[in-house]
């Protein structure tokens, strides 16, 4: 087995047998990786455009902290393919920001502002989802194998030279869960975890504070901030794909030789992230 | 450029370019790290490392010191924010409701010392049982009373300064070293090959466009002129590696946002970090900013040349490596003297090793004159392979 890497060099797109990948502007990524995402969001059924592929190997952490820390976080996901883990910008704080800046009126509306700064003050800095790390532990255990064969060819030119590329992707997974968790905002006390957070997030706020009717909930300026292409809150967690055990094999061939790259899974891992743009996430 | 810069510059570029493919990394966020202490043994030492802003290059020396950091870049922001004063609530009652509450208001906080005050729901009941009374018409401009119990740059500025008073100054992130140690336990195999040569010496397609930092304590050749035209030979004509890793791990850490009571470690550290002030200060320009002089500037922290630019997202982290590069061309045997000589001190890409973290070095020349180099780290002796790096304009 050879690695060929198949990388600095302007691609010419042929044929794909699982759907269509194609060279990023501006970047030269990986065509391994772009197709292994591209495979994994037509089999799991997924948006291509909103699944992203984790790098490396992210782990699991091992509580509700973690979980939640995950999910909080909203950075923004570029056109790419790549999930960016930053947790520098969290959705809970972003929150709280539209709430510090909506518009006081004395004519109430049905979803009062003053209800939704009072469950969120309530909360006391401790800002739950509406899942915890046992159910995700549950759903990954209840979690279907899963086997993932797929190949595509191209070609591939230089200045000088033609090349006939080959990548063949065999993936199998003993369990594979989508875990989707929402901020949490009512109480829940049948959970046991849950049962002792407060509820801190009041859907119809952020609703009404990204439809802003007539500039009501937010001026043009602040509602600018946050939503436009370069504001705080563009996107947001809405679930984790979650395997245990498995192998996730990629092979290249050329006309030089053939190299494989393998990755066995022994312990639970997040394979990629579903985010969404706010602009899907309120409708 | 020099010959010897010029060979630091491929092996790094080759070293990056194999992390990159084989461990399904994006040259768009992985940086190469190299520093004292790629085991990490403490917490602080951790945190250092996610506090660190990286500079514009696919690798960098970590400074255990280094004056760029964020928690640093973070507390000057947040002292040049202005606090603009919320008129919201006056507005929204007009001047004589307002001049009545405030009346009311005074007079009850005399009465009523104990109350707490800064509390949300308590201010909304005092306002709410006023205005049914006295302007039921209103009652929702209780919101601009409670808001600023949620003043961001307000509750920002409370927790940054309780960590001198809570934690002596340590600044503490959302991730443990104890939880790193559990992550790489739980990390996944990996095993790769790769050919090297001139075709993938180039960087030029990455997140730092091509930069390199020329290290020459790590990448060092004992300033050997002989063997650096071993190493240029080396690097040119490329050579074959294998690599396993028994155990890798993306390891992710944010600012501490939120107060974690249940973990050991985390319990004893205030949160000291708030988004919604760094949302605030990237995005709303310069009216945010204060235009005291002395006060940092937008320009300063997020401009051109600003300190800020990017932050350390995730730690890329192995245990249990073989790496065997083979080389692919013919040596003198003065040649294979020299990378004998050379091994023996430590071989790129873990030079020093053997002095620390459990490293060896083996190499094996055959019958045609070519070498097989082995390094292996035995497991329990992890090594940070790099860092992810996340630009501020794909986090706000």
């Amino acid at each position: 087995m050879r690695i060929k890497a198949v990388i600095f060099r302007i691609i010419l797109l042929i044929a794909f047998s699982e759907g269509i990948i194609a060279a990023q502007s501006g970047k030269n990524e990986y065509l391994s990786n772009q197709f292994l995402q591209s495979t994994l969001s037509a089999k799991l059924h997924l948006s291509k455009q909103h699944f992203k592929l984790c790098q490396g190997v992210q782990t699991i952490g091992d509580n509700s902290y973690w979980l939640w820390s995950v999910f909080n976080s909203t950075a923004i996901q570029d056109s790419g393919y790549w999930y960016n883990s930053s947790q520098h910008n969290n959705l809970s704080s972003s929150y709280k920001l539209l709430l510090y800046h909506a518009i006081v009126r004395a004519n109430a509306d049905n979803c009062s502002l003053n209800n939704a700064i009072l469950k969120y003050a309530d909360a006391q800095d401790y800002y739950a989802w509406n899942k915890t790390y046992d159910n995700l532990i549950s759903e990954l255990k209840a979690g279907k194998p899963m086997t993932i064969t797929a190949d595509t060819s191209f070609v591939e030119r230089n200045a000088t030279e033609t090349f006939n590329e080959r990548i063949v992707i065999k993936t199998t997974f003993d369990h594979l869960a989508i875990f989707s968790s929402y901020p949490l905002s009512q109480t829940d006390t049948l959970n046991s975890e849950l049962k002792s957070y407060n509820p801190w997030f009041t859907p119809c706020f952020l609703t009404e504070a990204y439809e802003n009717i007539d500039n009501r909930m937010l001026s043009p300026e602040d509602w600018e901030c946050a939503f436009n292409s370069s504001g705080y809150l563009t996107g947001i967690t809405i679930a984790l794909i979650v395997v245990d055990k498995g192998t996730i094999a990629i092979t290249v061939s050329c006309n030089t030789g053939e190299t494989t790259t393998l990755t066995q899974i022994t312990s639970p891992i997040m394979l990629g992230v579903l985010v969404s743009g706010i602009k899907e996430y309120m409708r | 450029m020099s010959k010897v810069n010029d060979d630091m510059q491929r092996l790094t570029a080759l070293w990056y370019n194999t992390m990159v493919a084989g461990l399904h990394l994006s040259d768009q966020s992985f940086q190469l790290y190299q520093g004292p202490n790629t085991l990490i043994t403490d917490d602080q030492l951790m945190w250092n490392i996610f506090n660190a802003v990286p500079p514009k290059a696919i690798n960098n020396y970590y400074n255990p010191s280094q004056v760029n950091n964020f928690t640093g870049n973070y507390g000057l922001i947040l002292g040049a924010l202005v606090a603009t004063p919320d008129t919201s609530f006056k507005s929204c009652l007009g001047d004589d409701y307002y001049n009545a509450w405030q009346t009311y208001f005074k007079d009850y906080r005399q009465k009523h010392v104990e109350a707490d005050l800064t509390n949300a729901k308590t201010i909304s009941n005092i306002f709410t049982n006023w205005a049914i009374v006295n302007a039921p018409e209103k009652v929702s401009c209780v919101a601009g009373l409670t808001k600023t119990c949620i003043n961001p740059i307000n509750i920002a500025n409370i927790m940054y300064s309780s960590v001198d008073a809570a934690a002596g100054g340590s600044y503490a992130w959302n991730n443990t070293l104890e939880n790193l140690k559990k992550a790489l336990a739980s990390g996944a195999t990996i095993d790769f090959e790769l050919d090297s040569s001139d075709k993938n010496i180039s960087t030029t397609h990455s997140w730092a466009g091509g930069n390199v930092s020329v290290l020459f304590n790590i990448f060092s050749f004992n300033g050997s002129g002989k063997y650096d035209d071993v190493s240029y030979k080396t690097t040119s004509e490329g050579f074959h590696i294998t690599a396993h890793f028994g155990k890798v791990t993306t390891f992710t850490a944010g600012p501490y946002t939120q107060h974690d009571a249940q973990d050991p470690t985390l319990k004893d550290f205030p949160a000291w970090y708030n988004s919604a002030a760094l949302s605030l200060a990237y995005t709303n320009g310069e009216k945010v900013w204060s235009t005291e002089k002395g006060k940092v500037t937008w320009n300063d922290m997020f401009g051109p040349n600003g300190h800020l630019q990017r932050m350390v997202s995730s730690l890329v982290v192995a245990d249990d490596i073989t790496i065997i590069m083979k080389s692919e061309i013919d040596y003198t045997s003065s040649e294979l003297t020299e990378i004998q000589a050379a091994a023996k001190a430590g071989v790129w890409p873990f030079f020093q090793a053997e002095v620390s973290g459990g490293i060896t070095n083996k190499v094996d020349i055959d019958e045609k004159g070519r070498f097989t180099c082995t390094t292996t780290i035995p497991a329990g002796h992890p090594q940070i392979l790099g860092i992810l790096q996340s630009p501020m304009s794909t986090i706000f």
